[in-house]
């Protein structure tokens, strides 16, 4: 019974701050009646979990006005663009300037694996224009939202094929390196924008499928920053290089003893997790909303601010003399740039906006005969 | 009360207990009627609740001790609408056997 309740305080804290009061009792009241039914209680464990995990917590808020609404769908717009943007800086700088490059200098896997994360980088550099798009779009009658969408992807579509054409690669290889990534990366952020612009006037955090679109933006955004703490790790290590190109990069690894190799992964990623438990009880702090695992990573506003924490992060190794980051500062700085930019812009709007969002129904009404009613509509 | 945007058969046992149930039911005994895993039903009764379908209330005057339980019951629009949703959830379950495949594992019987 006590591992029982233990683990049910584990779902419990799953569940958005404002449930978790409800639930406790409720969930409690059923494991201790469970075998009065005749039933297990690690069923009723299990299904609290279940529940916890695939609540739609949208259904407890009130209606929001529309335009919270729209400043609230702008602020999950400017999330996603400035993820996907900054995780572009973070892995751009260790791509090979061309693919053919990578062909010479590796074996044929390795070369495929180098290009397929090359046209990846493309990928990144596609979102940082679709994000102009979703900001554009925000604003815009819906009759012309479209063709912004359709505009700019056709604008990348000619860059590509024409960037392929003075690389004289073969057309299979144009379409499986540039195209499908870019497509991915397309259907990806226009699912995002989609699932923002039919999100119901009332719901003020996210849906299952804005969570998912986060969850792969967030993919981006930690690969990258695992790469830059691997590399900086890597620069450190006194039996180390310093690669400039991840061409460069692969190469020395295969040059290097296995236990070195395993070392520097396993110390990279262990940098990268301390790195993002750091940047989960800061925000945690922050928001003041630690026991809600929900609240931490499900925000806009948290989302926003991790990856203007990792460019900082970047940005710092890359004023550093003597690193290997000294090759952003001939190939990103336009990028930097931008990238500065967008954070100060964003940063200056998710201050702005209104924040009036999340007024929750009150958590329980009480009928006339004196019985103690959950909200009802 | 608003529409529900999917009706599963797991919906349709939830509405069919409810509506069989006189009084208002605790949470647990409806996922004993149901038949169905505690994982299935509470999702359900958290959306029914939202969509205006259901009630529930903490139970009352009783000697028991510890956490109050939540009993559940139908709204007088929900009563209304559940005997349609669960004739018709059954008629797509009879549908779907006719077509071969097994309400029970969700495929082909010829497989």
């Amino acid at each position: 019974m006590k591992t029982h309740r233990l683990i049910l305080k584990g779902a419990i804290h799953l569940l958005p701050a404002h449930l978790q009061a409800r639930y406790t009792e409720q969930w409690q009241a059923d494991l201790e009646g469970a075998q009065e039914l005749g039933m297990s209680r690690t069923s009723i464990v299990g299904g609290a979990f279940l529940t916890a995990l695939t609540m739609n917590s949208n259904y407890h808020f009130a209606p929001l006005e529309r335009a919270h609404t729209l400043a609230h769908r702008a602020r999950w717009s400017i999330a996603c663009g400035l993820a996907l943007a900054i995780g572009m800086v973070c892995l751009v700088g260790f791509v090979p300037d061309r693919p053919a490059e990578a062909a010479n200098l590796l074996p044929k896997i390795l070369a495929i694996l180098t290009n397929l994360i090359y046209s990846m980088m493309w990928l990144l550099v596609a979102a940082t224009p679709l994000f102009f798009a979703h900001l554009l779009a925000i604003f815009l009658p819906p009759k012309i939202r479209p063709v912004v969408y359709l505009l700019i992807p056709a604008l990348f579509i000619g860059a590509f094929i024409y960037d392929a054409r003075s690389q004289n690669l073969g057309s299979t290889t144009v379409l499986w390196a540039y195209f499908t990534p870019f497509f991915l990366s397309l259907l990806i952020y226009l699912w995002a924008r989609l699932s923002i612009l039919k999100a119901p006037l009332r719901a003020a955090v996210a849906s299952q499928a804005q969570k998912t679109t986060l969850a792969f933006t967030t993919c981006w955004l930690f690969t990258g920053l695992m790469l830059v703490f691997a590399l900086a790790f890597l620069v450190l290590f006194p039996y180390s290089y310093a690669p400039y190109s991840l061409t460069t990069y692969w190469q020395l690894i295969g040059e290097q003893p296995y236990t070195l190799w395993a070392e520097h992964w396993l110390i990279g990623t262990t940098l990268t997790l301390l790195a993002l438990l750091s940047a989960y009880l800061l925000i945690a702090l922050i928001s003041r909303r630690a026991k809600t695992a929900q609240g931490v990573i499900g925000t806009s506003l948290a989302l926003s601010a991790l990856a203007t924490l990792i460019y900082l992060v970047t940005v710092l190794f890359m004023v550093l003399p003597s690193n290997s980051y000294n090759s952003y500062t001939d190939e990103l700085g336009g990028f930097a740039l931008i990238i500065t930019v967008l954070a100060l812009v964003s940063g200056v709007f998710l201050l702005l906006a209104p924040r009036s969002y999340r007024s929750e129904y009150p958590a329980e009404k009480t009928k006339p005969d004196g019985a103690v009613l959950s909200h009802s509509r | 009360m608003e529409q529900l945007s999917r009706i599963t058969p797991a919906t349709a046992d939830t509405l069919s207990a409810l509506l069989n149930a006189q009084d208002p039911t605790w949470g647990l005994e409806i996922i004993k009627n149901t038949g169905r895993p505690a994982g299935s039903i509470y999702p359900i009764l958290d959306r029914l609740e939202n969509l205006g379908w259901v009630t529930s209330a903490w139970e009352e005057n009783t000697d028991r001790k510890g956490p109050r339980r939540r009993l559940y019951q139908l709204t007088a629009e929900g009563a209304k609408a559940a005997p349609d949703v669960i004739a018709s959830a059954k008629l797509r379950e009879r549908q779907k056997a006719a077509r071969g495949t097994s309400p029970v594992f969700g495929r082909s019987v010829w497989a």
